[in-house]
């Protein structure tokens, strides 16, 4: 029993200690869920940084520099922007998360999307 | 009477047709500093991703950074969608306490500092007329054509772009291309003008960065570039350069053909544009350099008083020093730190802000 408790507690901590905020918007149709900054736990976000703009989520058991990367464009060969960010929420959990009253949603990371180039180019047909 | 009257409501709408600021964000930290607890923005980027829009007709767009900073920013910035007009542009500045001294480490000065791009005009879309003032700006990542500004390869259109009072650093690894400012277009733009005044730029110093890489229609007024392997490299013969310094960059000071408008260039080698009035092989302590402090000493006599009058365009510094004629060349106007001496004798009062000046 001893075991399972520490065990438990462990994982809070350590949940709690490498545990990055993200930012996604909600502004326009094209970019809908787009993960625009990625900040550590417990970020004192702007008062412009809510719905109906962003919706913020929680990302526990990675740390802030980890989930940094979900910050990245989308870039051709020649670096250039193809689009402003590769990564994404899975629209209907923004779409739950902007309903959400009180406190911030949890999200794991199978809910993350990245684009690929080719998913765009598919979109332009 | 009533014609009068008539004239009169007449005069405020025109006047109040004129543009003015149409939106207002803040950027800063809650509860640093002067920033109080109630910020717009935590970060650049969020503030230029959820405003973007079309400012036609309505004025300009002020986004102030303010507030102390513990920490920096750390989101790269990328400006595009957004349609501006001569009156109705972007103003991105820092002030009070976010506002930087003319170096990267003063406690509390905002500091943009990423890996990659840190302000960043996609190419292929219109750049819009904005002005960035007073920005720290730190690139830190070993990738290629990673600048400090970033405005290449962006479409034929008309726009000014005013760079001013910046320290632009970069504290990376090696790659290939990187600079503190590059506009790099791959073609000929028409109607476009870059203004860039009273910069610092240092230690792009692995082979091939540059403190600035420049072409079109520039006018580079001011500026101190420090310890790259290229300074101020132009690309086009239309850059106009006047009172810049550079100084220790490992492969040349000023790379490539300056307009024959140029004047009052300083270097440390013998490239400084031979147009007019120009120094080279000139020598130069500043306050400390290997620190990052670009301002002038008393030393420094072969910047002080060695650049010509511009104060038709600006008329400050880096750090808000007003500039005195005959001019400094370079980002700092030197200012003594010597307290002046001021004696007084029998009965004086005085009554309100009561100023000495030396």
């Amino acid at each position: 029993m001893r075991k399972i408790i520490f065990t438990i507690c462990f994982c809070l901590i350590t949940s709690l200690a490498f545990s990055a905020e993200l930012l996604v918007t909600m502004r326009t149709d094209s970019n809908y869920g787009d993960i625009i900054v990625v900040k550590p736990d417990g970020w004192k976000w702007g008062k412009s940084e809510q719905p109906p703009q962003y919706v913020v989520f929680k990302l526990p058991g990675i740390s802030e520099k980890d989930a940094k990367k979900y910050e990245e464009s989308l870039v051709d060969e020649n670096g250039e922007m193809v689009k402003s960010r590769k990564y994404s929420i899975d629209t209907l959990e923004v779409d739950y998360a902007k309903i959400k009253v009180k406190g911030v949603k949890e999200i794991h990371l199978d809910k993350i999307v990245e684009f690929k180039e080719k998913k765009i180019k598919d979109k332009t047909k | 009477m009533r014609k009068l009257f008539i004239f009169l409501v007449m005069m405020f709408i025109c006047v109040n047709a004129n543009s003015a600021q149409f939106l207002y964000k803040d950027v800063c930290l809650n509860g640093q500093g002067d920033a109080g607890g109630n910020c717009d923005y935590t970060t650049l980027e969020s503030c230029m991703n959820a405003n973007e829009q079309d400012l036609t007709g309505d004025g300009w767009f002020d986004v102030e950074i303010k507030g102390a900073w513990s920490g920096n920013d750390t989101t790269n910035v990328i400006v595009h969608n957004y349609t501006t007009t001569a009156d109705d542009y972007i103003n991105i500045f820092t002030n009070g306490n976010a506002r930087h001294d003319g170096t990267a480490s003063k406690s509390g000065a905002y500091k943009l500092k990423v890996t990659g791009r840190g302000i960043y005009f996609p190419g292929g879309v219109a750049a819009p007329y904005i002005t960035i003032d007073g920005l720290v700006i730190d690139i830190t990542s070993n990738g290629n054509y990673q600048h400090c500004i970033t405005a290449e390869h962006i479409l034929n259109s008309a726009f000014t772009m005013n760079i001013k009072n910046n320290v632009l650093m970069y504290s990376g690894g090696t790659g290939n291309g990187t600079s503190g400012f590059s506009n790099c277009t791959g073609s000929t733009l028409t109607g476009e003008v870059f203004n860039i005044y009273n910069n610092i730029v240092y230690g792009f110093d692995s082979a091939n960065y540059t403190g600035m890489y420049l072409e079109e229609t520039v006018n580079l007024f001011n500026n101190t570039a420090y310890g790259c392997y290229n300074g101020f490299w132009a690309g086009d013969s239309t850059i106009v350069a006047k009172n810049n310094i550079s100084y220790n960059n490992s492969n040349a000071d000023f790379l490539g053909t300056f307009s024959s408008s140029s004047t009052h260039n300083a270097s440390s080698d013998t490239t400084a544009p031979e147009f007019n009035t120009w120094y080279d092989s000139i020598s130069l302590t500043f306050a400390d350099a290997a620190n990052g402090d670009f301002h002038l000493v008393a030393g420094d006599t072969d910047a002080i008083d060695k650049g010509t009058d511009l104060s038709g365009i600006f008329t400050t510094d880096i750090d808000g020093d007003t500039r005195t004629d005959p001019w400094d060349i370079g980002a700092d106007e030197y200012v003594s730190s010597v307290s002046p001496i001021i004696k007084l004798k029998g009965d004086m009062r005085f009554k309100g802000d009561v100023r000495f000046f030396n």
